[in-house]
């Protein structure tokens, strides 16, 4: 069983509490020693899920708390620029990072995924490979697709082109064509269908994407 | 074991009767009592179920209805104004209701949902908050999200940590991003990406959506 301290800094890192919980029901209902136990969380902010109720204590920030021995990091951010400043923080204290995958994912054989990364479902096939401290969660990705470094893919996006490249932000319901890339450090907003290669840092939307100002997708 | 009584016997009412043999099946399977047996539909037009082979009565309309007591109802519409009008007519003469979680949504225990409730979602996370009568088929409810009584969630939107009205249809494929609040009464048609915060009664579709 691994001690786990969840890296969070707003909402979304209870849906990957979630997560972490989802596998450990995994392992309980197929009669396996449950392989995570939850710690606490780090967080910058003092208060990430503001009222939300969370059942997990804040053990301090990623620069300053107390870790028990041989605990791993799970990455509860999606913001690739924040995923990239904390993972430093941690990588510099002597931490490690733990990849986590949903059991409810539908994934095929030969998958790779790189250190850090957290994979909630939907569904994977065969060649594609997960950067380290990627998030993807409830995306479809296929073909020979690469995921970068640090980047992010949410809900229902259906990535069948090349590659995301790294600290590459999509939001939810986007379509990556064959052929088609996203650049490093791009973002993608929610719902845009990708007609043509997006350069890196560019922040696109709509159909077809096109540049728009920067802004949350 | 519970006694049901599903209103309304068209889509929605088909799609309860559906998870409520589910979780019985699973019961089976887990070698549990049934939770739940059906007794039928009410439905104001006595032939709605002709022709769809399903093997449950409807016992009588919903207009000249009394409970007999002791048994629970679900809810099986699936329209805003249609869910508060059945609900609050049926509560009146003493109807109890029950909500009904179909066994393939992924629920988080700290998601608090309300009476009358129809879940068949793809997730449920912490923290999410559901009113009364809420039915959320096939969508992504993520931390933080709050939706009104009486609203539909319909299959592959997704609703971030925004805070959605009373009575809010939201569309298939549909997005509510973080932050964004959206008033009672409001239609986000299918497809549509919510940028800005929806006044009351809005109607909107495409992305970015706009009124119509």
């Amino acid at each position: 069983m691994t001690n786990i301290i969840l890296v969070c800094a707003d909402p979304f890192g209870l849906q990957i509490l979630d997560l972490l919980r989802d596998v450990v029901l995994a392992d309980e209902k197929e009669g396996r020693e449950p392989r995570y136990r939850m710690c606490g969380y780090v967080s910058e902010e003092p208060a990430p899920f503001g009222e939300l109720p969370c059942g997990l204590k804040r053990l301090g920030s990623p620069e300053d708390h107390h870790a028990p021995e041989g605990a791993r990091y799970v990455l509860g951010v999606r913001e690739p620029e924040l995923k990239r400043r904390l993972v430093a923080q941690i990588l510099s204290r002597g931490g490690a990072f733990e990849t986590v995958i949903s059991p409810r994912i539908l994934m095929s054989t030969g998958v790779t995924f790189g250190e850090g990364a957290v994979v909630d479902a939907y569904s994977i096939t065969q060649g594609v490979s997960i950067g380290a401290y990627a998030t993807v969660c409830g995306a479809m990705l296929a073909g020979r697709f690469k995921v970068g470094d640090y980047a992010t893919a949410l809900y229902f996006s259906n990535l069948i082109g090349e590659e995301l490249g790294e600290g590459a932000y999509v939001g939810s319901h986007v379509f990556l064509p064959h052929g088609k890339s996203v650049g490093a450090f791009a973002r993608v907003h929610h719902g845009a269908i990708i007609a043509s290669s997006i350069k890196d840092g560019a922040v696109v939307s709509g159909i077809p994407a096109k540049k728009v100002r920067a802004g949350r997708p | 074991m519970k006694d049901i009584v599903i209103i309304c016997a068209g889509g929605f009412g088909v799609e309860a009767l559906a998870f409520i043999r589910s979780l019985n099946e699973q019961a089976r399977k887990e070698e549990r009592e049934a939770p739940y047996r059906v007794l039928g539909f009410l439905d104001d037009n006595a032939d709605t179920l002709k022709g769809k082979n399903i093997d449950y009565p409807i016992l009588g309309s919903i207009s000249d209805w009394t409970p007999k007591g002791g048994e629970r109802y679900v809810l099986g519409a699936s329209g805003p104004a249609a869910k508060e009008k059945l609900a609050s007519m049926l509560k009146a003469r003493g109807c109890e209701f029950e909500t009904i979680i179909a066994p393939w949504s992924v629920v988080a225990p700290s998601a608090v949902i309300g009476e009358g409730c129809l879940i068949s979602a793809y997730r449920i996370a912490s923290g999410v908050t559901l009113g009364r009568f809420v039915n959320a088929a096939g969508s992504m409810l993520c931390a933080g999200a709050r939706i009104g009584d009486y609203s539909t969630v319909t299959g592959f939107s997704v609703v971030e940590n925004a805070a959605v009205g009373r009575r809010v249809f939201i569309g298939s494929h549909a997005v509510v991003p973080d932050g964004v609040t959206v008033g009672d009464d409001v239609t986000i048609s299918a497809g549509s990406i919510v940028m800005n915060d929806l006044p009351d009664g809005a109607k909107v579709f495409g992305c970015p959506a706009r009124e119509f």
